[in-house]
């Protein structure tokens, strides 16, 4: 089982791996859009490389729920358990 | 123009359609209302963007590669790349998700003419043709996806 902090630094070296973002930035608090500056469809690679690293499903309608770094990895964490 | 050849050009087709999703790209309203309208306008066409774009990059990849395999060829065999000329995004995502070798050359025609619909394709091959970044005898994995959703993907060797 994955801790919070593997979920977090996992997702950032997804983000940075598809929008460039320097993966340090990538946060619980940080809202995707708002301070990293990931586009609706980066947000999309982001979370289709997600379900693969994780093993989860992020439906379509759940993406736009996922405003935070924190939002994500809540959402990761309650999938995997 | 295709005409008869001694050696094999163009190799089998995997398409199909994905009804499940008709309402991702769509005509709002019907032409016979907007015809019997009093002030008939234009009908809207709408998108559920973020749908199509993963759809389009995602599920498409496993169309490319299912060609890849009909056609007994692998991504390290392709010269040439050509996706259906939609957006520059869904492009270089699905190039990400297919994992092309550098050398492929990746069609990047919309940045000239735009999305140019069903012509995209042909039109982004002539144009690496002419410009030599695809050369006669190269294999060229082609693949189309739109409206409906509908998709179809060939390996052609370059005429």
């Amino acid at each position: 089982m994955a801790t919070t902090e593997e979920i977090r630094a996992g997702l950032a070296e997804l983000v940075n791996e598809v929008t460039g973002i320097d993966a340090d930035d990538v946060q619980l608090d940080k809202s995707f859009t708002e301070d990293l500056d990931v586009d609706s469809l980066s947000m999309v690679e982001v979370v289709v490389a997600a379900e693969e690293k994780f093993g989860v499903t992020i439906p379509d309608d759940e993406v736009k729920n996922l405003k935070t770094v924190g939002d994500a990895v809540g959402y990761i964490e309650k999938q995997q358990s | 123009m295709i005409g008869p050849s001694d050696v094999p050009g163009i190799g089998p087709v995997v398409w199909g359609s994905d009804g499940e999703h008709y309402d991702h790209i769509r005509q709002r309203e019907d032409w016979r209302d907007v015809v019997a309208s009093h002030s008939p306008r234009m009908p809207h066409l709408t998108m559920k963007g973020n749908e199509v774009f993963r759809w389009a990059t995602y599920e498409m990849a496993k169309v490319a590669r299912e060609t890849l395999d009909r056609s007994g060829v692998t991504v390290d065999d392709l010269d040439v790349f050509v996706p259906h000329q939609a957006n520059m995004r869904i492009v270089d995502a699905m190039a990400r998700a297919l994992k092309l070798p550098p050398h492929v050359a990746i069609a990047r025609d919309i940045a000239y003419q735009g999305n140019t619909s069903a012509a995209s394709i042909p039109l982004a091959l002539n144009a690496m043709v002419e410009s030599g970044e695809a050369k006669p005898g190269d294999t060229a994995l082609l693949i189309a996806f739109g409206a409906g959703l509908a998709y179809a993907a060939q390996v052609i060797t370059v005429p």
